[in-house]
C-alpha cells in the first residue's frame, strides 16, 4: 500500500533558521495522523509542506507515490481547513463552498448542487444563504470544512482545527470530526499543539521538537513509551526520573519515564519523599512528592487514603513500568 | 439688489426735498489710541514686507492711533466684513461702495475735518461712486486703469487697439495671436468688450460698458467668444499671469500696471499702453463704518491718507493713481511725474471704472442685463458656449 | 487568533455612527447645514432685482440645465471619472506592493512617500505643476531635448484637450488633479488590501484557483470598499486646480464659488452644490448594488 504522504530527509531552511530540519515521515493512506509540538517546533511548516505553501529547501515530498516537491498548491489534490477558516467574507456560504468547484469552471448549478451536499454533510443545509459573518465560530469550522472537502481531496490538511472553539464544542467537534473521518475513509492531517486532542483523535501522530521529530507512532506507544525526555514531558503527566535516580531504582543510569498510574503509595519503597501537593482529579487524587530534589507524582485511585501535605510516604512500583528513553 | 434700494431713498429724498438725515462727526476728539481697517492686500504697508514702503509707523508714532489690518480679497469679502461690523474704515472699490451706502454700513464723512480734502483730485471729488445727492460717504484713496500689458519684442510699437486679443490676427512677430493672449478670468471683463465695441460698433448705441441691453449684451458675448479661441488661459491672480507672461509664451493681456512694474523690475521685455478705445479702471475710497468705535483716530487716517507719504509710495508700490495729483510732483514719496504717466494719471477720461451692472440703469427700468447674468454667461463663455 | 479574520474591526462608517449614537449634535449640525443648503436651493434669485426670493420653486434646478451649467456639469463627471480611473489603476499596484511585501523599513518609505506630498502646501504643489507643464517648462524642455516634443504636441491635438501647452490643456488639469488625489486612493486601498489576511490568498490557492482567479475572485472584491473610498474624495474635485493649470473652463466647486461669492445667486450655488452629493448617492446605490461593500 502506498503512502497517502512521505518525506524523505525533508527540510525547510529559513536562512539559518531550520523551521524542518531532515525529516523522514510517512502517513498511510485512511489515518487520522496528527503531528503534536510546541509552537515553532516545524508541525505547521510541515503541514505548508503537504499543502505546497511552502518548498522544501531539501529532500522529497511525495503525495500517494508521486513526487510533488515543486507542485504549486492548486494543483495538488490536498486541501486545507484553516486555522482561521479563512472563509470569504464577500460570499455566501453556498458560494464559499462551491469556489474550489467555480475556479474549475463548473456550471453555477451543478457546482450549488455539490455544495449543498457539502452542506448537509457538515449539517448546515439550511445556511446557504447566509454571510460567514452571520454564523458561529463552530458553523463556520464546518463551512470550512465543507469547503475544503468539495474538491474531494485525498488528503485534508487540518491547520489548529479547534483551537479557535471553546471548550465544550471543542469536544463535540473532536467526536464529529472524527466520524467525517471514519464515514469518507480519507486521510487526515492534523496539526495542534494540545496533546489531549492529539492524543484522543489521532490514530497515529509524530511529535515535533526544534525542527525534527522526536517521536511517531500511536497515541499508546507515545503516551506508555516516550522515546524521549523531551516527549515524556511534552506528551503526559509521566515522572521524568534522572539517571541518578533510576539507577538508584535499579535501573541503569539512564533517563527513565515512569506513569503516575503505574505507581501506589507503600510505607516502603525505593522513593521516599515529602508530600509537596495534592490536587484531586475525580477518577482519584494526584500526590506529588519530593524525593531529594525530583518530583514524582503519583496517582491514589478514588477510595483509598490520601496522605496529608506535609507527611512523608514511599512509592512502589513494578519494575517493568521502569521505561528507560533515549537522549539527555 | 442693494443699489435698488439706494435708487428708492434717492427718488425719496429728492421728493420730499431733503438730503439724507445722518449722523456726521462734527470735531475731531482725543484720539481712541486704535483704528481698525479693512483692506486690500498690499494698501497698508507698514515696512515689513518691503522696509521702503512704510505709511503707517509715522502715523502711529504722531496719533497714538495703532493701526489694525484686516485684508480681504473681494469686494464682498468687503461687504461682508463692514456687515458683521467690528471695523473704523474700509478700502471700498466701486462695486462695493455703493452696496455699503445702500445697507446704511457707512456714514458720510465731514470733509471740513480733513484739512486735505482741498488737495483731492478734482476728477474725484464728487465721484459717483462715493458722492449721492451731493454728500461725501468716503475720501478717495487711489485708482488705477486695467491697462493692455505686452511683450515689447514682439510689439516694436505699442499696439494702439484691443483688437489684439479680441480679434484673431497676425502679431507683428508674424505669428497668430491664438494661444498667446489672455483675458481678465472676472465676468466684469464683459464691460471691456463693451467698450471695445462702443468704439468699433457704434451703431449698438452703447453709452456705459456696465449699462447693457440685450442686445448690446449680446453682441458683447459674441466678441468674448471669438476671444476664447485666442485665450488659453484666463487670469485672475496676479502672480499666474506674471508667470504665464514668463513661462507660457503670453504676449498680450488686458492687466495692472502693478504685474507690469514687476515684470519690468526683473527687466523682461514688457510695457503697457491704454489703447485708443480707452480702459476700464478701479477706483477704491476710504468709507467710515456708520457705527465706527474710533471715529477720531479714523478722522486722523484719512487726514493722513491725503496728507503723508502714502499717496506718493502706496502709488509706486502698487502701480496705482495716488487721489492727491500733488503727490505726483512734490518729493513726498518716490512718485514722480514719470511714474505717475506710467501708472495712467492722465489718462482719467479715457478711463471706465467699475460699477456693478444692475437691470434698473439709464436705459430704463429692467432695461440692463443685471450682474448675476453677467456671472452666469461668462462662466458659459469661458466653458466654449 | 481571538479575533476571526472573517470579522474584521468594522470600518470608519461604523465609528461614525458610534460618534452619532454618543453626541447626537453632531449629526443634527451636519444635518443642519445640509438641510439649509438643501432649502437654499429651491429658492431662486428675482432676475429683476437679483434678490433672492424665499419662497419654494424648481426654477433655480431648472437653470442647472441651462447649457453652460450642463457643461460644467458633464465636464465635471467626466473628469472626475477619468480622475478616479487613473487614481485606482495608478494607485493598485503601489497600494498592493505595500500592503503584501512591504515590510520594515521598506513600510516607512512607502508611508513617507504617500504622506510627504501630502504635508507641503496644495497651492504650492500646483504652483509648482504649472511650472513643470509650462511651455517654457520643465517637460517641455525635456521633450525638446529628447526630441518627444510630438508626443506633447499629439496631446495637444486630440479634440477638447487643446491648449498652447500642458498647462493650459484639460489634459494637464488631470495631470494634476491625478497627481494631488493619488495618495487619497493609495491610502485606503493600502488599508482594505492590508485586511485581507494571507490566509484567505492561500485558502483561494489551495481550492484550485490561479493566480489571476484569485486576484478577480478574492482580492478584487475585498479591495473594493477601499477603491470606493478613495475614490469618493477624487469625486470631490476642489476648485483650486483648474483656476491654475487648465483652460479655465469651471467645474462644479469654482462654479458653486462664483455663483455664490461674485454673483450673489446663493439658490443657484446650493443647486449647483447638490449635483455632486447626488452624484454621490447613485454612485454610492450603484456600488452597493454591484456589490462594493460586501466584504465590510
Amino acid at each position: 500500500m502506498t503512502n497517502a504522504v512521505e518525506f524523505s530527509n525533508v527540510s525547510r531552511h529559513f536562512g539559518l533558521i531550520k523551521a524542518v530540519d531532515g525529516v523522514d515521515l510517512a502517513i498511510a493512506e485512511g489515518s487520522f495522523f496528527a503531528m503534536l509540538g510546541p509552537s515553532g517546533s516545524g508541525k505547521t511548516t510541515c503541514l505548508r509542506l503537504i499543502s505546497g505553501f511552502e518548498k522544501p529547501t531539501g529532500g522529497q515530498i511525495r503525495i500517494f507515490g508521486e513526487d510533488v516537491s515543486n507542485t504549486p498548491p492548486h494543483l495538488r489534490n490536498v486541501n486545507t481547513v484553516f486555522q482561521d477558516y479563512a472563509l470569504f467574507p464577500h460570499m455566501n456560504v453556498r458560494d464559499n463552498v462551491a469556489y474550489g468547484l467555480m475556479v474549475k469552471g463548473m456550471g453555477r448549478v451543478a457546482r450549488h448542487a455539490k455544495a449543498e451536499e457539502m452542506l448537509a454533510l457538515v449539517k448546515l443545509d439550511a445556511y446557504g444563504d447566509r454571510k460567514p459573518a452571520q454564523l458561529s465560530g463552530g458553523q463556520r469550522q464546518r463551512v470550512a470544512l465543507a469547503r475544503a472537502l468539495v474538491n474531494e481531496p485525498r488528503v485534508l490538511l487540518l491547520d489548529e482545527p479547534l483551537g479557535a472553539l471553546d471548550l465544550k464544542l471543542r469536544e463535540a467537534m473532536q467526536d464529529e470530526l472524527k466520524a467525517l473521518q471514519h464515514r469518507l475513509g480519507l486521510t487526515f492531517v492534523f496539526v495542534t499543539h494540545d496533546q489531549h486532542e492529539a492524543l484522543s483523535m489521532a490514530d497515529h501522530l509524530a511529535v515535533f521538537n526544534d525542527g525534527k521529530i522526536a517521536q511517531i507512532g500511536t497515541p499508546q506507544d507515545i503516551y506508555d513509551r516516550p522515546a524521549t525526555r523531551f516527549v515524556a514531558d511534552f506528551v503526559g503527566s509521566s515522572n521524568v526520573l534522572p539517571p541518578a535516580l533510576t539507577r538508584a531504582l535499579g535501573g541503569p543510569e539512564a533517563w527513565a519515564s515512569l506513569r503516575p498510574e503505574a505507581t501506589r503509595l507503600a510505607t516502603t519503597g525505593p522513593v521516599r519523599g515529602r508530600v509537596t501537593a495534592l490536587r484531586y482529579l475525580g477518577s482519584g487524587t494526584r500526590v506529588v512528592l519530593d524525593a531529594n530534589g525530583t518530583e514524582i507524582a503519583a496517582l491514589v485511585p478514588s477510595g483509598q487514603p490520601v496522605p496529608a501535605e506535609g507527611e512523608t510516604t514511599a512509592i512502589a512500583f513494578e519494575p517493568s513500568a521502569l521505561h528507560l528513553m533515549a537522549g539527555a | 439688489m442693494k443699489t435698488l434700494r439706494l435708487m428708492a431713498t434717492s427718488v425719496l429724498a429728492i421728493a420730499t426735498g431733503l438730503g439724507p438725515v445722518l449722523a456726521q462727526v462734527t470735531e475731531i476728539g482725543a484720539p481712541e489710541g486704535q483704528v481698525n481697517i479693512v483692506a486690500w492686500a498690499g494698501y497698508i504697508e507698514r515696512g515689513e514686507t518691503d522696509k521702503a514702503f512704510d505709511w503707517v509707523t509715522k502715523f502711529e508714532a504722531a496719533t497714538g492711533c495703532k493701526v489694525n489690518v484686516k485684508t480681504a480679497n473681494t469686494s464682498d469679502e468687503m461687504v461682508a466684513l463692514m456687515n458683521e461690523g467690528g471695523f473704523d474704515l474700509v478700502t471700498a472699490s466701486g462695486d462695493a461702495s455703493l452696496r455699503l451706502i445702500a445697507g446704511d454700513r457707512v456714514q458720510p464723512i465731514n470733509t471740513d475735518l480733513i484739512p486735505s480734502w482741498s488737495t483731492v483730485d478734482e476728477r474725484l471729488k464728487n465721484a459717483p461712486w462715493h458722492t449721492v445727492d451731493g454728500v461725501h460717504f468716503g475720501v478717495p484713496y487711489m485708482w488705477g486703469p486695467n491697462v493692455l500689458m505686452y511683450n515689447t519684442e514682439v510689439f516694436k510699437e505699442p499696439p494702439t487697439s484691443w483688437n489684439v486679443v479680441f480679434e484673431e490676427m497676425t502679431l507683428p512677430d508674424g505669428q497668430s495671436n491664438k494661444g498667446r493672449v489672455q483675458a481678465y478670468d472676472g465676468p466684469i471683463h464683459i464691460a471691456d468688450a463693451a467698450q471695445y465695441l462702443m468704439f468699433h460698433k457704434p451703431e449698438l448705441g452703447i453709452t456705459s460698458p456696465y449699462e447693457l441691453n440685450e442686445e448690446q449684451y449680446k453682441a458683447a458675448l459674441d466678441l468674448l467668444r471669438v476671444q476664447r479661441t485666442l485665450v488659453s488661459r484666463y487670469w485672475h491672480d496676479a502672480f499666474i499671469q506674471i508667470d504665464d507672461f514668463k513661462n507660457e509664451g503670453v504676449v498680450a493681456s488686458g492687466s495692472w500696471p502693478f504685474q507690469r512694474n514687476l515684470l519690468q523690475s526683473e527687466n523682461l521685455p514688457i510695457s503697457s499702453v491704454i489703447p485708443q478705445e480707452g480702459a476700464t479702471g478701479w477706483a477704491d475710497t476710504t468709507m467710515m463704518h456708520v457705527d465706527a468705535a474710533n471715529p477720531n483716530c479714523a478722522y486722523l487716517w484719512m487726514e493722513h491718507s491725503l496728507a503723508s507719504n502714502l499717496q506718493a509710495d502706496l502709488a509706486v508700490w502698487f502701480g496705482a493713481n495716488p487721489a492727491v495729483p500733488a503727490a505726483c510732483t512734490d518729493g513726498r514719496g518716490m512718485s514722480t511725474a514719470e511714474t505717475c504717466a506710467a501708472n495712467g494719471m492722465d489718462d482719467f477720461e479715457k478711463i471706465r471704472f467699475w460699477t456693478t451692472p444692475v437691470s434698473n440703469c439709464s436705459q430704463g427700468e429692467g432695461a440692463c442685463v443685471p450682474y448675476y447674468r453677467w456671472v452666469s454667461d461668462y462662466i458659459g463663455v469661458i466653458g466654449g458656449r | 487568533m481571538t479575533a476571526p479574520a472573517i470579522l474584521p474591526a468594522r470600518g470608519v462608517s461604523d465609528r461614525l455612527t458610534g460618534v452619532f449614537w454618543r453626541r447626537p449634535n453632531v449629526l443634527l449640525a451636519l444635518l443642519g447645514s445640509l438641510a439649509a443648503l438643501l432649502l437654499q436651493s429651491f429658492y431662486s434669485i428675482d432676475e429683476f432685482s437679483g434678490v433672492v426670493k424665499q419662497e419654494f420653486t424648481l426654477k433655480t434646478y431648472a437653470e442647472l440645465f441651462r447649457p453652460q451649467n450642463l457643461d460644467i456639469i458633464l465636464r465635471t463627471l467626466v473628469m472626475a471619472a477619468v480622475v478616479t480611473m487613473a487614481c485606482a489603476v495608478l494607485a493598485f499596484p503601489i497600494a498592493y506592493f505595500a500592503a503584501r511585501y512591504a515590510r520594515g523599513p521598506w513600510k516607512a518609505a512607502f508611508y513617507l512617500g504617500v504622506m510627504l506630498p501630502l504635508w507641503s502646501s496644495y497651492l504650492v504643489k500646483v504652483y509648482a505643476w504649472k511650472l513643470i507643464l509650462a511651455k517654457e517648462g520643465i517637460l517641455g524642455w525635456a521633450a525638446d531635448g529628447t526630441g518627444t516634443s510630438f508626443i506633447i504636441n499629439g496631446i495637444l491635438s486630440v479634440p477638447g484637450l487643446e491648449g498652447s501647452s500642458l498647462s493650459t490643456s484639460p489634459f494637464g488639469t488631470f495631470l494634476v488633479f491625478v497627481y494631488v488625489w493619488l495618495p487619497y486612493m493609495i491610502l485606503p486601498m493600502q488599508a482594505s488590501l492590508e485586511r485581507v489576511p494571507t490566509s484567505m490568498l492561500e485558502a483561494s490557492a489551495d481550492l484550485g484557483a490561479t493566480r489571476s482567479q484569485t486576484f478577480r475572485s478574492v482580492i478584487l472584491p475585498l479591495a473594493l470598499p477601499g477603491v470606493i473610498a478613495g475614490s469618493i474624495f477624487t469625486f470631490s474635485l476642489t476648485h483650486i486646480i483648474p483656476q491654475i493649470v487648465g483652460d479655465s473652463a469651471r467645474f462644479i466647486g469654482l462654479a458653486v464659488y462664483q455663483q455664490q461669492g461674485t454673483a450673489g445667486n446663493i439658490p443657484l450655488a446650493a443647486a449647483f452644490a447638490v449635483v455632486p452629493i447626488l452624484i454621490m448617492l447613485v454612485y454610492l446605490a450603484l456600488a452597493k448594488r454591484a456589490g462594493a461593500f460586501d466584504a465590510l
